[in-house]
């Protein structure tokens, strides 16, 4: 008994006096150095070579250059001034991980014997950024110094609700701008819906996204050319059903005063449209629906406005641009090739066009970035309770002599846009 | 008979693995403060058959931890029983079924939040969850010369939803087999050596019946960090797991020295069927415990001192992910973003005997001092909380020994020192830290209990017990407190 109590009292002391308080928080210390129990991230220097923006001249060296590297996954955003490596050459550091990468900067290239320094921008949709070293090439583009036109000033694709905290369609509308400082003609400016969509992502072949803009349902203003002037600073609103929903609903608008409706005549009886004779349509030259046609109302697609070149008529159109295509769809595990007849509208007909998404299920933008590299949005999330009633507006940037607004218009909605506010058709009016 | 009660008090309080961590409604007349567990112990414990009918409150002035609820309420039935059927073999058995009510949980649309955590999917308007819990264990103990050797399989089940939007219904399963094996190494002495697996499962789904729509669910990845990619609509999540265990232990055959080591190692996987099962994050949990207790008689007093310590080491990881084309997810790298470290030491004395002719004395005073510390890293932040807990317990009991009459009173004091936090504004707006919550300046509690026996039959006994615990902290320089009360009838035949 007495070698037991003896062996006991060591034992006792043994952990009483081997791990007092100060002993644990020398251990807590000397963890918190140690790498195989705390969080460790692997950092890795990132090495970007800035691609010419144009065959036209060369660019002789880079400066200034910005990074703004988002975190796929974690979502995180940074803005880093990188480090100049060379005259095209460009370092950050960042986690290991998955990016999106804006860069922007300026560029100085010697055009008759005069150094000329042009605004750049470059995108990079989604990179792997792994090991300790990395180099990357990222394509460059001017920034656009087209001058001002018609834009898209406001989507309101998402609904509203009724007083019964029902659902209410019928009632969405675009607005586009007269963002120049002349009178612009709005005859024959098409609105169109992409065929792909901002939340699935698939390898189409073939790719055309970086020369054409995908479509899937087009629409088009009537009028010989003068029939429809806008003057500078002004807008029309083209709406699905241009009625007064108010009557119906008290949270929705008067649509009676819209410029133009799109009218659908559906196939199918019960899903019919409502014509307003007062209000002129738009012509229809494509939509993928047998039934009547709205934007999606999470707006899951890109939506663009252009101009068909002079003459060309809708049937030349379609036969010209029709676009065929294939893409393996996975599930579970198996393959599914898929394939899909739609049309394509070229980048250089294009006025401007907005990637709408919402970001649980943002997976990439489908436009070229010259023509929108961001996106803007409705709600956070599928089905979002809190998108009704809401839209996204350009922003306005400033007053001209004349007490018209300017819209910011870098080809970048995430920048241009503000997102989620409450919808008013007539706010540029 | 008095001393017959006495060591059976000590008994359970040294014994009683079957019934030491799956009890629910702890029953005063079997004192278990979870010390040393050992199976073999069970042999000294006569047969017996316990039917208990229960219900248990816990209710909240303030909202302590957001994602384990404010109230709570519990009702149900166990039975427990032990039987021997031959001199060398004992069988026991088990099976519970509970209802619970838990009120205003909120950043947690998970089951199992102490098991599963930090990694549970949230959303910002939780609400009242209702679950019901299936517990059934049966296990066998045979002896043969200088060997023992047995074997106990558990499985618990339980089945959670909410009635209103947002809406879970998770159900989880756990399989546990554990296995012993004995020597009579000394004269006085055994070693047991015991072997354990678990196999836990949970499917978490949360609905919304709104047709206007949804709010957004979070997967959280600790200290008020969530994985982004995924937040939205991702709303069935997976979770799987194992769990090995080993544990060795040296224990007298009538008093003197008793040491147990424990060591535990579980893996789990949060998995996202509806983006073809990735994993999103890893848990892995070492837990490892040194115990030493010694029993000795004083005159006509047992007296049982204790040190024991415990280390839990709890390491996340999650799981990136590149370019999502054709609706598959990469796997780029795993990154080991969150650590959680819990050591403690603790001390405690147990000691019983007679207090008069007709009462006796069963008393427990403890001191622990906790260390637990919380470290979340991601690629361009550091967030970190640490606290030190210092408490002290005391707990006595009276027990008359003719009437069967028990009358317990605890007191117990926590004082935390050393809190510290250090993290960027929240990623969310308005989540709640789940331990940063629950830290207060310190917390005092007093539990009264008293069990009554009742031999109202030929075949059997009524236990009536009941107890009381009124616990007040501060927490955010608010005078807060819980109220936690039980009450139980057995039938014991």
């Amino acid at each position: 008994m007495k070698t037991s109590k003896l062996l006991f009292l060591c034992l006792m002391s043994i952990v009483l006096f081997s791990c007092t308080e100060d002993e644990i928080e020398k251990i807590n210390n000397k963890d918190t150095q140690n790498p195989d129990t705390n969080p460790t991230i692997e950092y890795t220097n990132l090495a970007i070579t800035l691609q010419q923006p144009s065959k036209s001249f060369t660019v002789e060296s880079s400066s200034q250059v910005e990074v703004i590297a988002t975190n796929i996954n974690s979502g995180k955003k940074d803005t880093i001034d990188a480090k100049a490596i060379d005259d095209m050459r460009v370092e950050v550091k960042l986690a290991q991980g998955f990016y999106k990468l804006e860069v922007s900067g300026e560029m100085s290239y010697l055009l008759d014997k005069t150094t000329q320094t042009i605004q750049f921008k470059g995108y990079i949709e989604s990179t792997k950024v792994l090991g300790k070293d990395m180099n990357l090439d990222i394509p460059t583009y001017i920034q656009s110094t087209k001058a001002g036109d018609f834009v898209l000033a406001e989507i309101f694709f998402a609904g509203t609700q009724t007083d019964e905290g029902k659902k209410y369609r019928g009632d969405t509308y675009f607005v586009i701008y007269n963002n120049s400082s002349e009178t612009k003609y709005a005859d024959g400016i098409v609105l169109m819906e992409s065929a792909f969509m901002t939340v699935s992502k698939y390898n189409y072949t073939p790719d055309v996204m970086d020369s054409k803009f995908t479509v899937e349902a087009i629409y088009k203003i009537p009028g010989d050319g003068t029939q429809y002037p806008v003057k500078a600073g002004q807008s029309l609103v083209i709406c699905d059903r241009a009625i007064d929903h108010t009557t119906a609903n008290s949270h929705s608008f008067d649509l009676s005063k819209a410029d133009f409706e799109w009218y659908d005549d559906s196939k199918v009886p019960s899903i019919a449209d409502i014509d307003n004779p007062a209000v002129p349509n738009l012509e229809k030259i494509f939509c993928y629906s047998p039934t009547i046609w709205a934007p999606h109302d999470r707006g899951f697609h890109s939506y663009a406005i252009g101009r068909l070149p002079k003459g060309m008529t809708h049937e030349e159109y379609l036969t010209q641009q029709a676009y065929h295509y294939t893409y393996d769809m996975v599930i579970g595990g198996k393959t599914y090739p898929c394939e899909r007849d739609k049309y394509t509208f070229p980048n250089d007909w294009i006025l401007d066009a907005v990637n709408l998404s919402i970001q649980a299920k943002y997976e990439w933008i489908i436009t070229s970035p010259t023509l929108d590299a961001g996106w803007s949005y409705c709600g956070t999330v599928d089905r979002d309770a809190t998108r009704y009633g809401k839209s996204v507006r350009r922003k306005v940037i400033a007053t001209d002599v004349n007490g018209n607004k300017i819209l910011k218009d870098t080809n970048n909605s995430t920048n241009d846009f503000d997102a989620e506010q409450t919808a008013n058709p007539y706010y540029f009016k | 008979m008095r001393y017959s009660i006495i060591s059976s008090l000590m008994i359970l309080f040294c014994a009683f693995s079957l019934s030491a961590q799956n009890r629910i409604f702890t029953n005063i007349d079997s004192l278990n403060p979870q010390a040393i567990s050992n199976i073999s112990k069970i042999y000294h414990l006569k047969d017996q058959t316990r039917v208990t009918l229960g219900h248990y409150n816990t209710l909240n002035s303030t909202l302590i931890q957001p994602q384990k609820g404010k109230n709570q309420y519990t009702s149900g039935l166990e039975v427990q029983s032990r039987y021997t059927l031959s001199p060398n073999l004992r069988v026991w058995g088990y099976a519970h079924y509970l209802q619970n009510k838990t009120t205003e949980i909120k950043w947690n649309e998970s089951s199992d939040i102490n098991r599963i955590g930090p990694y549970a999917m949230a959303d910002s308007i939780g609400g009242t969850r209702y679950s019901e819990n299936y517990e059934f264990i049966g296990g066998f103990l045979q002896t043969r010369h200088k060997w023992l050797w047995g074997g106990e399989m558990s499985y618990t089940a339980q089945l959670s939803y909410g009635k209103i939007d947002p809406r879970p219904k998770n159900s989880t399963s756990n399989l546990q087999l554990e296995t012993y094996a004995g020597y009579h190494i000394l004269p006085n002495y055994h070693l047991l050596v015991k072997g354990q697996y678990q196999r836990y499962k949970q499917t978490n789904t949360l609905k919304y019946f709104n047709e206007l729509g949804v709010y957004p669910s979070y997967h959280l990845t600790g200290i008020d960090t969530h994985y982004a990619r995924f937040k939205g609509t991702n709303n069935t999540i997976y979770f799987e797991g194992n769990q090995y265990g080993l544990q060795c232990e040296l224990f007298p055959q009538t008093h003197g020295i008793h040491l147990l080591m424990n060591y535990n190692k579980s893996y789990l996987d949060k998995i996202l069927p509806a983006h073809n099962n990735i994993i999103l994050n890893q848990l892995n949990n070492t837990y490892s415990q040194v115990t030493a207790l010694y029993t000795f008689k004083l005159n006509k007093h047992n007296i049982a001192p204790q040190i024991s310590t415990y280390y839990e080491k709890r390491q996340g990881y999650t799981h990136l992910y590149g370019d999502a084309a054709n609706n598959e997810f990469p796997f780029l790298l795993s990154n080991h973003e969150y650590t959680q470290k819990c050591q403690s030491i603790d001390a405690k004395i147990a000691l019983s005997g007679p207090l008069t002719s007709h009462w006796d004395y069963y008393l427990i005073a403890q001191y622990e001092y906790t260390h637990n510390q919380e470290i979340q890293k991601a690629s361009q932040s550091y967030r970190n909380q640490k606290y030190a807990n210092y408490s002290s317990s005391a707990s006595v009991s009276w027990t008359h020994a003719l009437w069967k009459y028990t009358i317990n009173y605890t007191w117990e004091k926590h004082h935390i020192i050393d809190y510290k936090q250090q993290y960027s504004p929240s990623e969310i707006e308005g989540l709640l830290k789940y331990d940063a919550n629950y830290l207060s300046s310190g917390s005092y509690s007093q539990n009264i209990a008293t069990a009554i026996h009742y031999k109202g039959c030929s075949f059997g006994e009524f236990i009536l017990s009941a107890s009381y615990s009124h616990i007040d902290y501060t927490q955010a320089l608010q005078k807060s407190n819980t109220q936690q009360m039980n009450i139980n009838l057995s039938l014991v035949f």
